[in-house]
């Protein structure tokens, strides 16, 4: 494993252009972390699990989200409805909340080195195994913790969009130390003020004391309008959304309220062997 | 009202009391009133960009540009909120416009506003510091007289956004009533508002479905139309302190580095001498920025 | 629990009874008040009560536990004195195995209280048996005990030290990372308490295993342990062991352990600088990791070697054998061929926390290496430094330059370094020009005022009004100490121009220096020249022109008046 601790490494103006103009891209969030990453290797599988920046924005890009408008949209197109004919302003065709899609990048024993590109996809499959949740709740030791920032941005003064991965596990640096698992959550987070919140979380584990070869992949996307989701029941807008952890929250309390993609998953890192999840 | 005393205390990150800030706004009113909408400054200045309540970073500007009055200056909006010392820094600036009103000039942002400083910070502050929110009621009171824009030696016109399909000239600008919040729409929200865009032909417009984005030949054509020679905002974070835009017909000035706490970008202030000869000058975040932020240690946590 | 029907008491009986009660701040605001309750028991009740009940409720909220854990510290006089504290193990016992750090430490703190006021036989008997049961506990209570080791080993009868021993030794092999950790933490100090041989035969060893940790985090602390090692082990022992393990972890892939390398140094130098017979040795020890160090990847470990690498020069410098430090003249080789090269890499690092960390011991690099030598090797980086890309780089040199004048002479500086003693004059910082203008008037103590006026003047036409400003800064920071005629007949002109200058700014400047120069020229001059172009500013069409050259005049008149 490793990342770039503790200087969050951002890309310099000229870099994003570049990145935009490879990627296609007219916006960028401005806060873009283009040197952070995590990557989990298991060398005898030959496997290898990355969460960075640009493949999210990748994901963002060839994702197909339903339109979001800020709250006052109505208002200001009725009152600009002459200026944007007299001067056949185009309406700019992207998604500006960033949401993505993103998983992790994945090589596996015949993939290429490198994070980029979609070849050597891992073989993930449905499973009905979970996480053991009693195990990451269990008081064992932490003795290192990292929380990754790969992007963010401020939705100019319209709310936050955040994509960041926490990860603890035994060996490398910075991380969660537990005796038992290691633990990566990637974490999509939007809010779009007096519109909605959505939440896409990722949470890949394994149990290398118990079962070493299996790696699991959880992922759930909850959203919904501040309406709908008062409406079920869930806190009003305001500092129950204040942030990724308190939106969770919120939007656990109306589960499955909001809940529109649930899905386990399992990763076999090799045939029969049984030798620790290594990790650098 | 001993406003050297003033900007002595202010500097040393005290914020006034509560009567005194009353005074102070009902002064600044009374001089801000009396600026254009455009409001117009002979070189020589020094601009600034977004500063976002980052008091520790002010300070640091001034050690580079110099104390006012030996420099002048224009701040172009955003003074408050995100940062923790949006009091300190807004009652710094505005002690400073009152005392030396030929030297400090401060333009409307897009944060200053009722709305938008109850959802990112200034007004909790406030309320923090004074118990009420009589300090955010007069501050607020101030944002509804600063000018929107600013023309130095009528050849660079400042604004904190950017251009507006509703303004071809700066006369149009002239005719805003701007004593008012920001609205949600129309030329003076657009000029808070809107920002550049490179990919964009004539006037884009955001897929948020609110706001303009304008390309090159609209800043072509506004400079020509307005025999200006550029156009100097703040409104978007820049890496690197600041960015030209369009055939350096356009520049993006931002002056709050490491914004947040966490940007890790550097800041830039743009100085013109009295040839309007330009010189960017960048900084990095003042150490003692870290100081009055809330301990917000990578703990570790367990999480789920 | 309960006390009598004595109505004085009543208030303790509030007390006990609130140590039970289901609100948790009640419970809390009780435990803060044990001391009293325990006075109000008295010292028997105390142990037979008080004590077994807050053993027995043990399992309350963290900030409860705390605040039990730091009372029960305290507590020896409570139960009767030292021939009663082991009642105070057991509850204690309990409170450093918990999970939560912060009431373990407090607890194994207060443990060692409690020891501490135990006398040797009662120590043996009690505090020894729950030290070992602790290290055979959970893992909690095995970071706890790591503590214990080096009071108790040091107030123990010698038979029952070897069992202390082997026991500490475990817990540097145990098979959590935590508890190796406190392990290497605690071993610094207990080196300082076991006796050389089995120092020598045993902890050497489990040292060095720890240094071979599979964790960061337990290498990274067993480094700390390097100098606290140096200081008690014999030094054939320190040149075999402890310096090679320097110089491995110079190369470790952590970061962190490297940066602590670099704090370690000064603490080994200190140790073996003093052995003069095997002092040859040193640099081919030492050294290394100090190169090492200083081509290191990570800015942080550079910067921390920066801070700390001229406290070497005495040492290196005595091990060649030449003079010791303050031996100017004859500097010492084994500096300039070791040091010197390190010196100037930080100089010209690419962190500037660095470059800052050696400038800011920049005058004990001149005591070290004497001013011939830095005259040659230093003024070139010295000169890049001038120039360096982060203000606060340029304005720490500029905080020497006074020094290095001093030592330089007039002659050599000028040529050196006066042409950029005037580019720092028109830095683009303002807060370097402003050191630079303050820096005049130590140049000009050092080199009569000449040199500075006609260096000075020079910019009083400059195109942009902030270098003009710092021409009259200029002139404000020297005219106290150049001759009354230089200033009255080079500076004051300038001065004079400058108040109809096309920039108010410029202008109202110009005044507030008449309102300074008024003091300290003779009053015809003040009548004849300074008044009346402040009476003419006093009329200008800018307003803060206006303020101040008023504010000058006023002036003018007042210093009149005394006279």
């Amino acid at each position: 494993m490793s990342h770039r601790a503790p200087i969050r490494t951002h890309a310099a103006d000229a870099e994003v252009d570049v990145l935009k103009e490879r990627l296609g891209s007219l916006a960028w969030p401005e806060q873009f972390f283009g040197a952070n990453h995590l990557t989990l290797v298991h060398p005898e599988a030959g496997t290898r699990l990355t969460f960075e920046a640009e493949d999210a924005l990748r994901a963002w890009l060839s994702g197909s989200e339903a339109p979001v408008h800020v709250k006052t949209a109505g208002k200001w197109m009725q009152a600009h409805a002459q200026d944007v004919d007299t001067h056949k302003a185009k309406v700019l065709q992207y998604d500006w909340t960033f949401t993505t899609g993103y998983r992790g990048s994945g090589a596996g024993p015949a993939g290429p080195q490198s994070a980029h590109g979609s070849s050597g996809e891992l073989a993930w499959e449905a499973t009905d195994a979970q996480m053991d949740r009693g195990m990451l709740t269990a008081r064992d030791p932490i003795l290192m913790y990292a929380d990754i920032p790969l992007f963010e941005s401020e939705l100019e003064d319209n709310g936050v969009a955040s994509l960041s991965v926490k990860v603890t596990s035994e060996r490398g640096l910075a991380v969660r130390v537990m005796p038992r698992c290691w633990y990566a959550l990637l974490r999509f987070w939007l809010r779009v003020d007096g519109v909605l919140v959505r939440l896409r979380t990722t949470r890949v584990f394994c149990a290398f004391k118990d079962a070493p070869d299996v790696v699991l992949r959880e992922t759930t996307y909850q959203e919904g309008t501040f309406a709908a989701l008062a409406a079920a029941g869930a806190p009003r807008e305001g500092p129950s959304y204040a942030d990724a952890d308190a939106a969770g929250a919120a939007l656990a309390a109306v589960a499955p309220v909001g809940v529109t993609l649930y899905e386990r998953q399992a990763l076999q890192l090799k045939e029969g062997g049984a030798a620790d999840t290594n990790m650098r | 009202m001993d406003l050297d005393a003033w900007i002595v205390q202010l500097k040393r990150c005290e914020p006034l009391k509560e009567a005194q800030v009353k005074l102070l706004c009902e002064r600044a009113i009374e001089i801000l009133v009396e600026e254009g909408n455009v409001q117009h400054i002979e070189a020589p200045v020094t601009i600034c960009g977004d500063i976002h309540g980052q008091f520790y970073d002010l300070m640091e500007l001034f050690k580079v540009g110099g104390d006012c009055p030996k420099t002048n200056y224009l701040f172009m909006g955003d003074f408050v909120d995100r940062g923790f010392h949006s009091v300190e820094t807004f009652l710094l600036l505005l002690t400073l416009k009152v005392r030396y009103p030929d030297r400090m000039f401060l333009i409307r942002g897009n944060h200053e506003s009722r709305q938008i400083t109850q959802v990112y910070g200034f007004y909790d502050e406030c309320l923090r510091k004074y118990g009420s929110a009589n300090v955010w009621r007069y501050c607020t009171d101030v944002f509804d007289y600063l000018s929107l824009a600013a023309l130095i030696d009528n050849s660079v016109f400042c604004v904190h956004g950017g251009l507006s399909p509703g303004i071809a000239s700066l006369d149009q600008i002239r005719g805003i009533d701007r004593k008012q919040e920001v609205p949600h729409e129309g030329p003076m929200c657009d000029l808070l508002w809107s920002d550049p865009e490179e990919g964009v032909d004539g006037w884009g417009l955001s897929p948020r479905g609110a706001g303009f984005l304008f390309g090159p030949e609209i800043t072509t054509q506004f400079c020509q139309t307005n025999n200006v020679d550029l156009i100097a905002r703040a409104h978007q974070l820049v890496m690197e302190g600041y960015k030209t835009m369009f055939d350096s017909k356009l520049v993006t000035v931002w002056s709050a580095p490491n914004y947040c706490f966490r940007c890790g970008n550097v800041a830039a202030i743009l100085s013109f001498d009295e040839a309007l000869e330009q010189e960017f000058r960048v900084f990095e975040a003042a150490e003692g920025e870290a100081r009055g932020v809330p301990g917000k240690q990578a703990a570790p946590d367990y999480f789920l | 629990m309960t006390l009598g029907s004595d109505d004085s008491l009543y208030p303790i009986a509030v007390l006990i009874d609130e140590l039970r009660n289901e609100d948790p701040a009640l419970r809390l605001n009780s435990v803060r008040r044990l001391r009293t309750i325990a006075l109000a028991l008295g010292e028997e009740r105390t142990r037979r009560e008080l004590i077994p009940f807050l053993n027995e409720n043990s399992d309350d909220e963290d900030e409860i536990l705390l605040a039990m854990a730091a009372e029960l510290g305290g507590f020896v006089s409570l139960v009767g004195g030292p021939e009663h504290a082991q009642v105070l193990l057991l509850p204690l016992e309990t409170l450093a195995t918990v999970d939560e750090t912060v009431v373990r430490d407090r607890a194994a703190e207060s443990l060692i209280a409690v020891a501490s006021a135990m006398p040797v036989p009662a120590l043996v008997e009690f505090f020894v048996p729950a030290l070992q049961r602790l290290a055979g506990k959970e893992w909690t209570a095995r970071v706890s005990a790591t503590r214990l080791f080096t009071p108790t080993y040091a107030r123990c009868p010698p038979e029952h030290r070897p069992d202390l021993l082997r026991a500490f030794l475990a817990l540097t092999k145990d098979e959590t990372p935590m508890v190796r950790r406190a392990a290497a933490q605690a071993l610094g100090d207990f080196a300082q308490v076991v006796e050389p041989e089995p120092l020598s035969a045993e902890l050497l060893p489990a040292f060095l295993q720890l240094t071979r940790d599979d964790q960061d985090s337990v290498r990274l602390i067993a480094v700390e342990a390097c100098g606290p090692l140096a200081k008690v082990l014999p030094r054939e022992a320190v040149y075999e062991h402890v310096l090679p393990v320097l110089q491995h972890f110079a190369l470790d892939k952590s970061w962190r352990v490297r940066y602590n390398v670099a704090q370690q140094l000064p603490a080994l130098a200190e140790v073996l600088g003093g052995e003069a017979t095997r002092a040859e040795l040193l640099p081919a020890f030492l050294l290394p990791p100090v190169k090492e160090l200083a081509g290191d990847g990570n800015q942080y470990v550079r910067a921390a070697l920066a801070s700390v690498v001229l406290e070497l020069a005495p040492v290196v410098g005595k091990a060649s054998g030449d003079i010791p430090l303050g031996g100017r003249e004859c500097s010492d080789a084994a500096t300039i061929e070791h040091l010197l090269p390190v010196f100037l890499s930080l100089l010209k690092d690419e962190w500037a926390e660095a470059r800052l960390n050696i400038i800011g011991k920049l005058d004990q690099v001149n005591q070290v290496i004497g001013v011939d030598l830095l005259a040659q090797s230093l003024l070139p980086a010295i000169k890049e430094l001038a120039e360096d890309r982060n203000w606060r780089v340029r304005l720490a040199i500029i905080s020497h330059i006074p020094l290095l004048a001093g030592q330089l002479g007039a002659d050599f500086f000028e040529q050196k370094l006066g042409q950029q003693c005037m580019r720092w004059l028109q830095d683009t910082v303002f807060s370097v020009r402003e050191a630079a203008t303050n820096n005049l008037r130590s140049l000009a103590q050092e080199f009569g005022a000449d040199w500075a006026r006609e260096h000075v003047l020079a910019l009083a036409g400059h195109q942009n009004y902030l270098y003009r400003i710092t021409v009259l800064a200029a002139v404000s920071s020297l005219a106290a100490v150049v001759p009354r005629d230089t200033l009255c007949n080079a500076m004051l002109p300038t001065v004079v121009e400058r108040a109809k200058d096309r920039v108010p700014n410029v202008r109202f400047n110009a005044a507030q220096l008449l309102e300074r120069l008024a003091g300290l020229v003779d009053p015809p001059v003040v009548d004849q020249v300074i008044k009346p172009v402040l009476a003419e500013l006093a009329a200008d069409r800018d307003a803060d022109v206006r303020f101040f050259a008023t504010h000058a005049l006023a002036a003018c008149d007042d210093l009149a008046a005394m006279a």
